[in-house]
């Protein structure tokens, strides 16, 4: 891959853009820019087809409008992101070619990455922001092995929020919910009720003092706001077996809200005792 | 007969789903990238400022940070306050929280809302297409005045951001107009959403720590500021700390040395064996210790100063690292010029 200069980035500040730079500095920076852009944008970019018939001059040129900074305030340049390359080549160590080479890792990153952003402009373009395609609702969220699919993360998200007009059912289910975790929590044992505490205000399952005063092993005591959730998820089930299942998993969100809540408050004191003072 | 009241909920605004869709797409893609350059995930660590290359061309060419700093403003913050990333920051100025400092967002590096946080803006520019108004801080004048304006917010973006702002911090719902320009609830424990959060928090943990190291010195006198060599910087009690501090036992790190003004004295910062303190030495022309000092005060950052004796005092290396100040036995405070 051709290398560039240092010169030929300095006049490609100092130009504002590589339409005004002098042949060397146009052949320097494109002939080094426009592989890598190609190479990102390929099988993404429609216009990659295009680019690819066009000089490496067209392509930076294309780069080029893809970053600038579209701005509406007066005297403002839209090129500040070229002060903040300058300011890092800048601090980028002792020689010259530290600098250079500064320049060269910012771009391509910046390369690497517009390429992306301008496969997905290109879309928003010409299909409009409404009609991204979701392949399936089974695609993996992610790339990892355990990734769960799309419409497990979406089931619970597919809604604006509660309507204002069931403002009193609304209030009436956070009663019912503080009620159900009132009762459940007199059938709890105190290890579960410490457990689900310290969880809450993300206290350590391995604080001496509330391993102490659950009576069990750290190994014990890790298990047990799983366990103890589970417990009353089951309770709540069994309580509400015909109701609508998006109003009872509701319920069940706030009822576990507000018992871990409760059991917040038996937890012992995180100070230490005035003797250690 | 059911036990519970009925609930309605308002739909989800069209297009929520493939925003979302669209989001992933590009977390992914950056994940590839990732994984694919082990130099586009490389962070970018600038040099001390005492090896830099002097380039006055590069320099001139610049542009000076802009002041005047206004609410409604939008600003791409110095990089060197943020080592962990390449990526260029931009910041909205929502609100001014006192006379020194802004409520300020970030915008973030995708092209869609990730939450119900972050609002599209309905700007072009890739990196000012979504504000995340999740992560809004306070930012201090001495920050945000290193950095350059490059755009306002008009006074309907200016609103619309406050409402999404007070809808992130207080959870008042929002008008269907705006639930149609935010992103999807997360509402899974394994969301690559929350992945995505715990990074961007991280980038401006660094800020506090930079306004302590640098800004504080930088207007007493540029050559007050302290470089520190990397293996400070890492977090304490995590394994680096004790692979640094074990470095260190072997071979002792000079990272700093003064000349004191008025004398011809030295001082001069060690690291001791254990990396969490710094040994202070005031130092003759020849390299020994002095006494002539003695009953100076060295004062770490904001804490407690430490009175100089025998030559030498004792302080905690993360005392040291928010910067200092050393005084006279009567208080008149010392300058000190750095040698390389």
């Amino acid at each position: 891959m051709r290398q560039t200069t240092l010169a030929a980035w300095l006049e490609w500040k100092k130009t504002c853009a590589l339409r005004d730079c002098t042949d060397e500095t146009k052949a320097a920076l494109s002939e080094w820019g426009a592989p890598i852009f190609l190479n990102q944008t390929r099988n993404t970019y429609a216009r990659s087809e295009l680019l690819l018939k066009a000089s490496p001059v067209e392509v930076w040129y294309e780069f080029e409008a893809i970053v600038q900074e579209k701005t509406r305030t007066p005297g403002v340049t839209g090129r500040e992101w070229k002060n903040h390359l300058l300011r890092c080549a800048q601090a980028s160590g002792p020689t010259h070619d530290d600098q250079r080479i500064t320049f060269e890792k910012m771009i391509t990153k910046r390369l690497q990455w517009e390429a992306r952003e301008s496969a997905e402009k290109e879309r928003r373009a010409r299909e409009g922001t409404k009609d991204v395609k979701i392949v399936s609702g089974d695609e993996p969220t992610s790339d990892d092995p355990g990734a769960i699919p799309f419409w497990e993360l979406y089931a619970d998200a597919d809604h604006g929020g509660l309507d204002p007009a069931t403002a009193v059912a609304d209030a009436q289910l956070h009663d019912i919910a503080h009620r159900d975790a009132e009762v459940w929590l007199t059938k709890m044992e105190l290890r579960e009720k410490l457990a689900l505490g310290c969880k809450h205000v993300k206290r350590s399952l391995a604080d001496p003092a509330v391993l102490s005063m659950a009576g069990c092993k750290h190994s014990v005591f890790n298990e047990e706001p799983q366990k103890a959730m589970r417990r009353f998820v089951r309770f709540l089930e069994e309580q509400y077996p015909d109701e609508d299942a998006r109003t009872r998993r509701e319920l069940i969100s706030r009822a576990a809200f507000e018992l871990c809540h409760l059991c917040a408050t038996m937890l012992p004191s995180e100070n230490p005792p005035a003797s250690d003072l | 007969m059911p036990k519970l009241p009925t609930l309605r909920w308002r739909p989800a605004p069209a297009g929520r789903a493939e925003r979302l869709a669209s989001w992933l797409k590009a977390w992914r893609w950056e994940q590839h990238l990732r994984r694919e350059s082990a130099e586009y995930a490389t962070p970018f660590h600038p040099a001390p400022r005492r090896l830099w290359a002097t380039n006055p061309e590069l320099e001139d060419l610049i542009k000076d940070f802009d002041k005047g700093l206004q609410v409604g403003q939008i600003r791409l913050l110095d990089p060197l306050i943020f080592e962990e990333t390449r990526r260029p920051l931009y910041v909205a100025l929502i609100s001014e929280w006192d006379e020194d400092s802004f409520v300020t967002a970030p915008f973030g590096p995708f092209g869609d809302p990730a939450t119900t946080t972050e609002w599209l803006t309905g700007r072009q520019t890739s990196a000012l297409r979504v504000l995340c108004l999740w992560n809004v801080r306070t930012l201090p004048n001495e920050i945000l005045n290193r950095s350059w304006l490059v755009d306002d917010l008009t006074q309907a973006e200016l609103d619309d951001a406050w409402t999404v702002f007070r809808h992130a911090s207080t959870g008042v719902d929002l008008e269907d107009r705006l639930l149609a320009k935010v992103g999807c609830p997360i509402t899974h424990p394994r969301d690559p959403r929350l992945d995505y959060q715990v990074e961007e928090v991280r980038l401006f943990t660094t800020v506090p720590e930079y306004v302590e190291h640098r800004l504080e010195l930088e207007p007493s006198g540029k050559n007050n500021i302290i470089d520190f060599p990397s293996p400070w910087n890492v977090p304490e009690e995590s394994e680096e700390i004790v692979l640094a501090a074990r470095s260190l036992e072997a071979a002792p790190l000079e990272f700093a040395k003064y000349a004191i003004g008025g004398t011809r004295l030295f001082l001069r910062l060690l690291t001791q064996t254990d990396a969490r303190q710094v040994e202070i030495c005031v130092l003759d022309h020849e390299g020994n210790p002095s006494v002539e000092l003695d009953g100076a005060q060295f004062v770490p950052g904001k804490r407690e100063a430490v009175r100089i004796e025998h030559g030498r005092a004792i302080c905690s290396r993360s005392g040291v690292l928010s910067g200092f100040r050393f005084l006279r036995a009567d208080g008149t405070p010392v300058n000190l010029t750095r040698l390389e």
